[in-house]
């Protein structure tokens, strides 16, 4: 898995590439703090190079999500979400935890 | 078809599993819906079997594969010490979803993946899972 990180005036994309599993996880979880330590809270999860997610990914995203919103301060949003992670999300209850935008232009452009 | 890959378990590996089952699959002519299914609920399988069963130490886990008829078996079995991971409860999904990170999804999407799980101890004592999906031929 490959990430990459942009910083955007009113936010922060996130774009992993690959796999995410209990192996790689722990690297988005990572890449994903080190936003949130610098203070930034907005962020955009382009999720549309990522061709297998497990549990251990899920986790990562609602973690993160957990974090931003507390005290109002941000939120994580979702964007090019392929239809396989989609049902993830919906089997384990969490499409109601995440605005998913269908591309990152629609998804930075919320913030 | 019938086939088999033992590996250690470690969580590098599961991609190592994943890639075995979605080749053998394919080659076998199983809609990619399908197997992408039994990967899922596989690596989620053999995750637990790494943290909760080995708790991340060294072992091995056996991976058998059978298609045959429009039903595919994924059959996991393990030296970890004895561990059923059907006993675990899934996550609560009447509790709001940012109170229940932290475990029992992948119990969940395991479940959900495929049609069947049972859990049996071998002869020689060893932890077996037994993983089955049925599709349309």
């Amino acid at each position: 898995m490959e990430i990459t990180s942009t910083p955007y005036k009113r936010c922060d994309l996130v774009k992993p590439v690959g796999r995410i599993d209990s192996g790689t996880a722990p690297r988005l979880q990572e890449a994903l703090n080190l936003i949130t330590e610098a203070g930034r809270f907005k962020i955009v999860i382009d999720l549309s190079g990522v061709d297998f997610m497990s549990s251990a990914g899920l986790r990562v995203l609602v973690n993160t999500q957990k974090n931003c919103k507390r005290f109002n301060r941000g939120e994580v949003v979702l964007a090019g979400v392929p239809s396989n992670i989609c049902a993830s999300l919906d089997l384990a209850g969490f499409v109601p935890l995440f605005k998913i935008f269908d591309d990152v232009t629609a998804a930075v452009g919320y913030f | 078809m019938q086939a088999g890959l033992t590996v250690q378990a470690a969580r590098e590996n599961l991609a190592v599993l994943r890639d075995f089952i979605s080749a053998r699959l394919r080659a076998d002519g199983v809609p990619t819906s399908i197997s992408d299914d039994v990967v899922q609920a596989v690596d989620e399988a053999a995750c637990n079997i790494i943290t909760h069963g080995y708790q991340s130490q060294p072992g091995s886990i056996r991976l058998e594969l059978v298609c045959d008829g429009g039903t595919i078996t994924a059959r996991l079995t393990d030296q970890a010490p004895l561990f059923d991971p059907t006993q675990l409860p899934p996550a609560k999904k009447d509790r709001p979803p940012e109170e229940r990170a932290a475990g029992g999804m992948g119990v969940l999407l395991m479940r959900a993946m495929v049609d069947s799980i049972s859990y049996r101890v071998t002869d020689d004592g060893n932890n077996e899972l037994t993983l089955q999906k049925r599709y349309q031929t």
